[in-house]
């Protein structure tokens, strides 16, 4: 798969931009409010106000993809209606984000990876209350891979300065009457023309599944069949194609593990490989918010290189109402003609 | 029996064999306890009447009395069938049918999880386990004694196709929820191009649960919630209301 891919020339930023913590700083005290991902240690070195962030150190950046730990990406939620709203979501409240976004607007997710929360939200959110009625996008916050003084993912909420590793942040945004807003994901795998995966239970990890209605142990099946493991499970959602990326391969339990869960009653196939160029990136419309996988920029080696006009932070997990893993997400915000 | 054992089995419609053996009452958090039994058959001289040894308790959330909340325990044997009546439930749910029924017409009306765990005082987790149980065809709204539902009492029709029939709600542009294509799109039986992303997403999950869901009430349920999806979400849905509407 091929995520892109466009020359590294400067774009009008849409999603955020990548800025020193001084920028970043005196943005937060003219009072706007703000979606920021960073490593921890800048994060705190924000001033409070209206600002709600995550641990990330990748970046689709305005200049490129690239690896940062001395600034920040901020994106702004302009406040067109009514002051949004931030607050922390634990385990027994998460169930209720999608009522508490306002009737008309949007909700912004932070996720702290490996939390348990995490794990709720992947494999219950589409139970959610008003799920898929209101739109709801984020990413999941993480630490950069082997870094000794990487820390546990985080959550940061600006308004009181909480940094929090077990509960989800979440910003609300009001809109006018005259805007809605909306959300999209590139996502360019397809599923291929081989084998059906169907799963018995939902989770993170499986020992066997269904393959053509055969009862298979998935982890010997995919190392028989020489599987590319960068390659994700996708599932046709109604002509919406979602991943599941795999984690990889428990050989001591026998045991397949993945960046989202499998859903029961689902089918997935094993992506195609596929090159494909930068067309579905050419979305015209201002982008408020947008996001990108951490597997993306590894696997499609995004250093340095754009993913058209899209910036933001390459995630452990983008959220599109449901976690999502390989996928660029991003929200616009539409103005009703007339 | 005393009177208040007397009492608590004609408020919840307890009947031989069963009969209420306990009932205890905490006047601070305004709960009260109900613990059910089986009841022996009468000696042969027809002398007394005895409970019956439980091997197994089981506990549900009750419909609430005025300002108490109610819980009933039944204590029965391993070997006895449970009963299917309004005061008792399904043994991996945790509400009694009468409550399940009250819980699942605050759903047919849209009403928020958090609206009902405030108007009846419940317990965001047990009504999560409540709405888990419907999403997955585990809770059939048919199999109650008591209380019937409202459309079903109005209808006096069975069917899904009735049943809707009976619900009125329109958006502008956005067909009524009693028409039939919110089955046919549920079904895949409607071709439509669609072009955003939540939709897509609904209407998957939407399939995957009737795939599970027997129950046509239940189903119902769903329909609406992908009606009520169109009429809150009509203006970013013109291209998809535009086939609808040609169709």
């Amino acid at each position: 798969m091929n995520m892109l891919l466009t020359e590294p020339s400067p774009v009008r930023p849409q999603g955020g931009q990548l800025m020193s913590v001084a920028e970043a700083a005196r943005r937060i005290e003219q009072g706007g409010f703000f979606s920021i991902a960073g490593d921890e240690a800048l994060l705190r070195q924000l001033p409070r106000g209206n600002w709600i962030g995550g641990t990330i150190c990748y970046f689709m950046a305005q200049q490129g993809g690239q690896h940062s730990r001395d600034q920040v990406f901020v994106c702004e939620a302009e406040v067109l209606d009514a002051r949004p709203q931030v607050r922390f979501y634990d385990l027994g409240s998460i169930g209720q984000v999608c009522v508490d976004a306002p009737d008309n607007g949007y909700s912004i997710i932070i996720l702290p990876a490996f939390s348990a929360i995490h794990a709720h939200y992947a494999q219950h959110a589409p139970e959610f209350d008003d799920m898929f009625v209101k739109p709801l996008v984020g990413w999941v916050s993480g630490t950069e891979p082997g870094a000794r003084d990487a820390g546990l993912p985080a959550v940061i909420n600006g308004q009181t300065g909480e940094l929090d590793h077990d509960r989800a942040i979440v910003m609300h945004v009001p809109l006018p009457e005259d805007c809605y807003a909306a959300v999209e994901i590139i996502n360019l795998q397809r599923p291929g023309e081989g084998d059906r995966f169907r799963f018995d239970e939902t989770g993170f990890s499986a020992g066997e599944c269904w393959v053509n209605g055969t009862r298979v142990r998935l982890a010997e099946y995919l190392e028989r069949a020489g599987t590319d493991l960068s390659l994700p499970l996708v599932a046709d959602y109604a002509g919406a194609m979602i991943n599941v990326s795999f984690k990889g391969i428990d050989q001591t339990h026998g045991r397949v593990d993945f960046f989202a869960p499998v859903f029961a009653g689902v089918d997935y196939r094993l992506a195609a490989p596929q090159r494909i160029g930068g067309a579905a990136l050419q979305d015209g419309r201002a982008v408020a918010f947008s996001c990108n996988c951490i597997l993306n920029y590894i696997n499609d080696k995004l250093e340095g290189r754009r993913t058209g006009r899209f910036t933001g932070p390459m995630t452990f997990g983008e959220i599109a109402w449901q976690l999502l893993n390989q996928t660029l997400v991003y929200l616009t915000i539409e103005r009703v003609e007339g | 029996m005393n009177d208040e054992r007397s009492v608590w089995c004609r408020l919840l419609g307890v009947g031989a064999p069963w009969t209420v053996v306990e009932s205890r009452v905490d006047e601070a958090r305004r709960q009260c306890e109900v613990s059910i039994a089986l009841e022996a058959p009468r000696g042969w001289f027809g002398l007394s009447k005895r409970i019956q040894p439980a091997t197994r308790e089981l506990s549900w959330r009750h419909v609430n009395f005025g300002n108490w909340d109610v819980r009933v325990s039944l204590m029965a044997p391993a070997d006895v069938t449970l009963p299917t009546l309004s005061w008792a439930g399904e043994p991996d749910l945790p509400f009694t049918r009468e409550l399940s029924q009250q819980v699942f017409a605050y759903l047919r009306e849209g009403c928020s999880l958090q609206s009902i765990c405030t108007l009846l005082r419940l317990p965001i987790a047990e009504l999560w386990r409540f709405r888990y149980a419907i999403d997955n065809g585990r809770w059939l709204a048919g199999d109650v004694v008591a209380a019937p539902s409202p459309v079903a009492a109005v209808s006096g029709e069975s069917g899904l196709d009735a049943a809707a029939g009976t619900v009125s709600a329109t958006g502008g542009g956005v067909p009524d929820v009693s028409d039939p294509v919110w089955l046919d799109l549920v079904h895949g039986s409607r071709a439509l191009d669609i072009r955003v992303l939540g939709l897509r997403l609904l209407l998957s999950r939407l399939r995957t649960q009737f795939e599970v869901i027997a129950d046509d009430e239940v189903r119902l349920l769903k329909l609406q919630e992908l009606h009520r999806y169109f009429v809150k979400n009509r203006r970013l849905l013109t291209h998809e209301l535009a086939q609808l509407e040609e169709a």
